[in-house]
């Protein structure tokens, strides 16, 4: 367990490995998440970080390996996990002939919430995420960051413990990263355990106090931020992590590039 | 305060349950189409229910021809009893009934399960699979009732007239309506249920990926069975006319002879 934490762990990893037909996808991870803790999750295309937040969010079976929420295995009781579960995906893949009201009135309900406390809640939140003017148009006219907004709004409703993010980012004008970005460390402040995907290294590097990072399914630094080892004392978050996962020279890589588009 | 009648709140009760948003969301799916940006009601679907609405209609118009009294009385058929002589063409109309709820069970059979869109949005929700299984076979037969509806809407009020068209008692058109009504919804309930009651014993009895590759060689194959069944509705519509169904014992076997 990285970093001096001496809360109680709310979600475990042990040694989590997935395979597709043989083909492993994620192989031996494991890491662990406290209250208040928010753990980036980074690495290249197909290191596996989709797979293990599918695992995490038990919408796959491990082949091998555990996910323990408080102690016991998320598969144990799945619906009352995801009652502690919040999860934005990557894609804003909404039901476009629903408003967004009508689309979190829905998660709503499905999350047990009292009629009366839910109504207030999404106006609110509707509200803050600068959402409410377009609160009864359909999903379909809205844009990707709109799209993405609903998404964290449905996320937070039902005020999750746990809050799994896979490239939140996408599509957010800069405003709302920026809110966002604020969001997660206030969430962190309030107790709420996050597990934080992201491709966006700045992001990651300011806001999340621990560092998993995947290459090839498995872990190659798994770290609190602050200790992570860098290629030199003053080098970048990036520039470490390029060093931790790429296989390829980079600079040369972009050279050749720019070569052929020449030539 | 007034109190809402039974019925009301139950719906209400339905309406506002995980189960009943769960129906919602996926009758909506099927009625907004195959698009999956779209916001407007899948013109196909429009033009399918105004097609499926008018061969119930036509077919009880054309058939003032045999019930109508006076050209009954000019072939010199003295004797006539209504009832008897309106199983033949009932029959039409079960099999036309089973046909099309069959049809829409065929059809909307993938929506039955999960897809992309249900996997990324229902699934990370405290939702029983079970729930959502539920809600989407409901919204199934909502949608099978949408059809059948617009499908014997016209005969349901075409038919018992013309059948009653020379009788002097309103009770007989009543009781003609009611039979026709009664036989065509559990003849449309029968072939929505039949459709889903093969595909829950292959999915029960079979791993999920050998069912999902077999499932559009059965629906071909229901598909075919249906067709056949209407194709030879009015050959044994015939023999019902003729009383000579029980000699054939093959054909007291198809479904709409039951």
């Amino acid at each position: 367990m990285p970093g001096a934490v001496s809360k109680k762990i709310m979600l475990e990893v042990q040694r989590l490995t997935k395979r597709f037909h043989s083909v492993p996808a994620v192989q031996d991870v494991s890491f662990a998440i406290t209250p208040g803790q928010v753990l980036g999750c980074l690495g290249p295309n197909g290191a596996g970080k989709s797979t293990t937040v599918k695992m995490l969010i038990g919408l796959l079976q491990p082949s091998s390996g555990k996910v323990l929420f408080n102690g016991a295995d998320i598969h144990s009781d799945l619906v009352g996990y995801r009652k502690q579960l919040g999860y934005v995906p990557e894609e804003p893949n909404l039901y476009p002939y629903l408003s967004g009201r009508e689309y979190l009135e829905m998660v709503a309900t499905l999350r047990s919430i009292e009629r009366k406390r839910r109504d207030r809640k999404i106006a609110d939140l509707l509200n803050l995420f600068s959402m409410y003017p377009h609160r009864d148009a359909p999903i379909a006219s809205y844009s990707k960051g709109m799209r993405q907004r609903i998404l964290l709004i449905a996320a937070l409703l039902d005020n999750p413990r746990l809050l799994i993010f896979d490239e939140p980012l996408s599509g957010l004008d800069v405003v709302s990263a920026l809110i966002f970005k604020n969001l997660l460390r206030r969430l962190g402040d309030c107790g709420k355990a996050i597990f934080y995907c992201s491709h966006v290294l700045e992001v990651v590097e300011k806001v999340c106090s621990h560092l998993l990072i995947l290459r090839a399914g498995q872990v190659v630094a798994y770290t609190a931020a602050a200790e992570l080892p860098r290629v030199r004392s003053e080098a970048s978050l990036e520039e470490t992590f390029a060093h931790l996962v790429s296989e390829v020279d980079v600079e040369k890589v972009a050279g050749e590039i720019v070569e052929v588009v020449a030539a | 305060m007034t109190r809402l009648p039974l019925s009301t709140r139950i719906w209400q009760r339905l309406a506002d349950s995980p189960v009943g948003h769960l129906a919602r969301l996926k009758l909506g799916r099927m009625l907004y189409g195959a698009n999956p940006d779209s916001e407007e009601v899948d013109s196909g679907l429009v033009g399918a229910l105004s097609l499926l609405a008018l061969p119930g209609a036509f077919l009880s118009l054309l058939l003032f021809n045999k019930y109508g009294s006076l050209l009954r009385f000019l072939r010199g058929q003295v004797k006539f009893d209504p009832y008897a002589s309106s199983l033949p063409d009932e029959y039409l109309f079960i099999v036309l009934a089973m046909l099309v709820s069959g049809g829409v069970a065929l059809w909307k059979w993938d929506t039955l399960f999960l897809d992309r869109r249900d996997t990324v949005n229902l699934v990370p929700l405290p939702v029983h699979t079970r729930q959502i299984l539920l809600g989407n076979l409901l919204a199934i037969l909502l949608f099978a009732v949408i059809f059948c509806v617009d499908v014997n809407a016209a005969s349901a009020v075409l038919f018992p007239l013309v059948v009653s068209a020379s009788q002097e008692s309103f009770l007989f058109a009543g009781k003609i309506a009611l039979g026709h009504g009664l036989a065509v919804a559990t003849a449309s309930l029968f072939s929505f249920a039949a459709v889903f009651a093969v595909a829950g014993s292959l999915m029960a009895v079979l791993p999920t990926r050998v069912f999902l590759r077999i499932s559009i060689w059965v629906r071909v194959l229901l598909a075919m069975v249906l067709l056949l069944l209407f194709a030879n509705a009015f050959a044994v519509s015939r023999e019902i006319e003729l009383g000579t169904i029980a000699a054939h014992s093959g054909l007291r076997y198809l479904p709409p002879v039951w």
